[in-house]
């Protein structure tokens, strides 16, 4: 039997099917969705952050406090730490998605899914609201559950952590003297994004299991998302997530990810292959 | 041929190191390498080429869920954590940098000692932080075998004097040269 420890707590693969036990028993919540590694990693932290013992601990718990599995399953959820990774796919996204969609007379609709901590949407709706499109824009977001969201909507950066984001956001826009600054307040003892910038995101629930999708999609922005599923179930997505966009929509996935060997890649073709744009088949 | 794997965890002064080994490595080394080495955040390409030019292996940046193949070297690409899966699978993550480093060799090291146990071989070059000596530890403890460059010869001695301290007993303390035969005659 393989075991796997770390951060001085051990959680075995039997600890790990127990708890999935109880997860999907009491809660339709399986664990096996997740990627492995990054779940156990995962299940360490909560552990950790709520100060339990052990993974039985934990089972116990969730047996017992019915409340705390909301907590649970928004720190299982994972973060994107900064804003605007990759300025060279935010460019692309600017630059050769964007002008696609303002041709046709429709509102643009995009959707990011599993955004436990916000900085995608961030990113791309300071993005819209740059090149003058918040009128015709919507942004959804949907976290693992309400408490997520709450989460993601009311982040609190701290000056540290804004360093990586306004590199990236110098490199994005190439231009050494903009600050992100500009689209920031202070709160508290760090800062929050102003109030502009979420008026055209509409938070909600994705779980991917009981909940429906999100129809009628122009851009799906799913950038390190897959590689915390497990591959059957990154194959299970793609495929609604591919419903989900018009023909001729934009799919967007993480530089080192891949959905070749899902069996919806058949109806994408590439459309940035440096940036991992795709762009489902119009018929 | 016992081993499964090779890892070679390396920052600051490394790189000679990781060209020297790429272009003395025979076209016929089946074992999968590993190359776990600090790298800019933004710079996401070159890397691999600059490693390829020398190198009679093919050099590839997995991407997320690649399988595993003998006769590899695998690069851990910018700004993601490299780890290895029991399904024989490489996954990549975004959470925070660990060490002050993503990739963090500690966590492509680990995980590779759960993995792959007795059939590890991890290897820790020149460095300045502590970054590996953690990874290198468990891969120790889970059997597998340990060598560091000496960290006289090192260009950086931080992160192999680390290593040896924390791991306790490594097997190998070995110069550059003295690591390249060695996996050479593998």
């Amino acid at each position: 039997m393989k075991t796997f420890s770390g951060e001085g707590s051990n959680i075995g693969i039997l600890g790990l099917r127990k708890l999935n036990q109880i997860t999907t028993s009491l809660y339709g919540f399986d664990l096996r969705s997740y990627a492995t590694t990054s779940l156990l990693r995962a299940i360490e932290a909560v552990i950790q952050k709520n100060h339990l013992r052990d993974i039985d601990a934990l089972i116990h718990l969730l047996e017992n406090r019915s409340s705390f599995f909301q907590v649970f399953q928004s720190q299982l959820s994972f973060n994107c730490t900064e804003l605007f990774r990759d300025p060279a796919f935010w460019r692309s996204f600017r630059d050769d998605v964007l002008p696609e969609l303002n041709k046709l007379n429709n509102k643009i609709r995009i959707w990011v899914p599993g955004c436990s901590s916000g900085e995608e949407a961030i990113s791309a709706a300071i993005i819209i609201y740059e090149a003058g499109l918040c009128e015709k824009t919507s942004v959804y977001v949907t976290g693992i559950n309400e408490l997520s969201n709450k989460k993601a909507r009311n982040k609190i950066y701290q000056v540290k952590q804004l360093e990586i984001s306004e590199n990236n956001y110098k490199r994005f826009r190439n231009d050494e003297n903009t600050a992100i600054s500009e689209y920031l307040i202070r709160k508290d003892s760090g800062f929050v994004f102003k109030d502009d910038l979420y008026k055209n995101i509409r938070f909600g629930v994705f779980n991917g299991s009981e909940t429906p999708e999100i129809r009628g999609l122009h851009v799906l922005l799913c950038r390190n998302y897959f590689i915390y599923c497990a591959p059957e179930y990154q194959n299970y997505l793609l495929g609604r997530f591919t419903n989900s966009l018009i023909p001729g929509g934009f799919l967007a996935i993480g530089n080192k990810e891949d959905i070749s060997f899902c069996n919806d890649f058949s109806r994408y073709i590439m459309f940035n292959n440096k940036e991992k744009i795709f762009q489902k088949k119009k018929y | 041929m016992s081993y499964k794997l090779i890892i070679i965890g390396g920052s600051a002064g490394s790189f000679h190191v990781v060209n020297q080994m790429l272009l003395k490595l025979p076209r016929e080394f089946k074992i999968p390498i590993i190359l776990v080495l600090h790298r800019l955040k933004h710079i996401r390409h070159g890397f691999v080429e600059a490693l390829s030019q020398k190198s009679s292996l093919p050099v590839v940046e997995p991407d997320d869920k690649t399988t595993i193949k003998p006769g590899n070297v695998y690069l851990a690409p910018a700004n993601y954590h490299l780890f290895v899966e029991v399904n024989g699978r490489f996954a990549l993550s975004t959470e925070e940098p660990v060490n002050h480093s993503r990739p963090a060799i500690d966590l492509s090291f680990k995980t590779t000692a759960y993995c792959f146990r007795e059939k590890v071989i991890g290897i820790i070059l020149s460095g300045a932080n502590k970054d590996g000596a953690e990874g290198l530890t468990i891969i120790k403890q889970m059997g597998g075998l340990t060598i560091v460059q000496d960290p006289g010869e090192a260009l950086i001695p931080v992160m192999p004097q680390a290593a040896i301290e924390k791991t306790g007993q490594v097997d190998h303390i070995f110069s550059s040269s003295e690591i390249i035969n060695f996996l050479c005659d593998l």
